[in-house]
């Protein structure tokens, strides 16, 4: 049974000799000054391609060069800098160390380390003017795992891969309480504040509370989102560092907290909307730690003569599959009253008739809810 | 049910990469060579998530977001965006074309098989 992977590698250099060739060319017609917008971006798609390949087999130097490589073409390709005769000879110098990187990296020939790093200095040259004196982007190498085994009938031979460290847990961490308000952009992104909160459930065992912010003004409801506010309680070994990994896509679209819970509040993750600024930051920067919950439940519960109550924001308590189930609910009367709007607007019916005013008392009470 | 992905990226060896860290997970993959044909897939399948290059002949990553958004059909599926550049301002820029989130290149199996679950569900 072949190896999958060796079979992609394979691949891999066949079409990066593909990929050479239409480098080659590209860098031929624009050293000719035949060359239009789109003959660059051949070139720089070529050498991305092909460093995009060797990253994930692990071809450090051909990487590197090429990421050089690809740096100085793109500030070519943005207007930044304008290639003259020399860039172009050293493009034309640099496609075929380019070649020789790929030939011995396929074949496991030595490279010319010297050469390479004589190019990748020259090509440095171009790109350390202005603007362009910071450190090149760290690639985050991971280079990619597969089972093996699951790819149908597996190897008769695995390799002898070195075992990761263990992470240990942090024992100091005790559960965190999540604070997580969806503004408008997190849903028109694609994202989904319901995957959100089951993808925290796998963290550990979760409580969920949600409160709900009406809209105090009619020109409320054109603005979507912000009027939900999560607060998640996970125990067992959850860790904010991995609570904020489930947000890393959400960064920048909602508002966030992730505190230790019992422990003192961590910095808030994220904030970018200026008109959160207005929100009560207060009662949401305070949550109740874990432990003291069951007490808060305690004082619920005591008769109204009880000493006064804090004014507190209305919570409710809900299972996840019956929010989902109301998520589903609510998508289905939007595109029910979109369709009823269509076929209302397709009857000529007057804007001022029954209907029509039934028709906006519905749209109203679909977008409050 | 399988979750179906649309992968689009330029690269034969990225396809490959992407079909084989998916098809062994459970998914439906199916595959589109640019943004041009990216969309043209689309015409015949709703996957339930897409992940696309960014750097791409006749329609780049951006420009096929900006058109996945912009249909009554595909505008509310998730799309990765699968680059080799970690910066903010790539990240910026996918995100005001539409983008749900991206992976960095070279990608580790796990690390996209959880993102992808974790945004479709």
């Amino acid at each position: 049974m072949s190896d999958p992977m060796q079979e992609i590698m394979a691949s891999f250099f066949v079409e990066c000799e593909e990929l050479h060739e239409a480098l080659v060319d590209a860098l031929q017609t624009m050293a000719d000054g035949e060359s239009d917008v789109e003959t660059i971006n051949v070139a720089f798609r070529a050498v991305h391609s092909i460093k995009g390949g060797a990253g994930a087999f692990g071809l450090n130097e051909l990487v590197e060069f090429a990421h050089q490589f690809e740096t100085v073409m793109d500030a070519c390709r943005s207007g930044a800098l304008v290639p003259d005769d020399a860039l172009h000879a050293l493009f034309l110098r640099c496609a075929d160390m380019l070649s020789d990187l790929i030939r011995c990296s396929r074949d496991g020939e030595e490279i010319d380390s010297g050469t390479s790093a004589a190019l990748i200095a020259e090509l440095s040259g171009y790109a350390g003017g202005p603007g362009h004196d910071e450190p090149a982007p760290v690639i985050d190498f991971q280079p990619m795992t597969l089972d093996l085994l699951d790819l149908g009938g597996g190897l008769d031979v695995l390799p002898d891969l070195p075992l990761l460290d263990a992470i240990e847990p942090d024992p100091a961490a005790v559960g965190v309480t999540v604070e997580f308000r969806p503004e408008g952009e997190l849903y028109e992104s694609g994202n989904e504040p319901l995957f959100l909160l089951k993808t925290l459930a796998d963290l550990g065992p979760c409580e969920i509370d949600c409160a709900f912010a009406p809209p105090e003004t009619i020109q409320d409801l054109d603005r979507p989102g912000g009027r939900l506010t999560w607060t998640i309680r996970i125990g067992g070994d959850a860790t904010p560092a991995a609570v904020q990994e489930v947000f890393e896509f959400a960064e920048g679209l909602c508002h966030l907290k992730v505190m230790s819970s019992g422990g003192p509040a961590l910095p808030v993750l994220e904030r970018t909307l200026d008109d959160m600024e207005d929100d009560d930051d207060e009662a949401l920067a305070a949550p109740p730690p874990l432990a003291q919950i069951p007490a808060a439940r305690e004082a619920r519960s005591e008769p109204r003569a009880a000493a006064p109550q804090p004014k507190t924001s209305p919570t409710v308590r809900v299972d996840l599959d019956r929010i989902e189930r109301l998520v589903n609910l609510v998508g289905e009367l939007v595109i029910n009253q979109a369709m009823l709007s269509q076929s209302i607007a397709e009857q000529n019916i007057a804007p001022n008739s029954p209907v029509s005013a039934g028709l906006d008392e519905f749209m109203q009470l679909t977008r409050n809810i | 049910m399988s979750i179906s992905v649309l992968a689009v990226d330029d690269s034969r060896t990225m396809r490959d990469m992407i079909t084989l860290a998916l098809v062994s997970e459970g998914f439906e993959v199916h595959l589109a060579e640019d943004g041009q044909h990216g969309l043209e897939v689309l015409d015949d399948i709703e996957p339930d998530v897409i992940i696309t290059d960014i750097n791409m002949p006749r329609l780049d990553g951006f420009g096929f977001i900006d058109a996945v958004r912009a249909r009554d059909d595909a505008r509310t599926i998730p799309i990765l965006v699968l680059t080799t550049e970690s910066s903010t301002d790539l990240k910026t820029r996918a995100r005001n074309a539409g983008a749900t989130g991206w992976i960095v290149k070279p990608f580790a199996q796990d690390k996209l098989v959880r993102a992808l679950r974790m945004v479709t569900g």
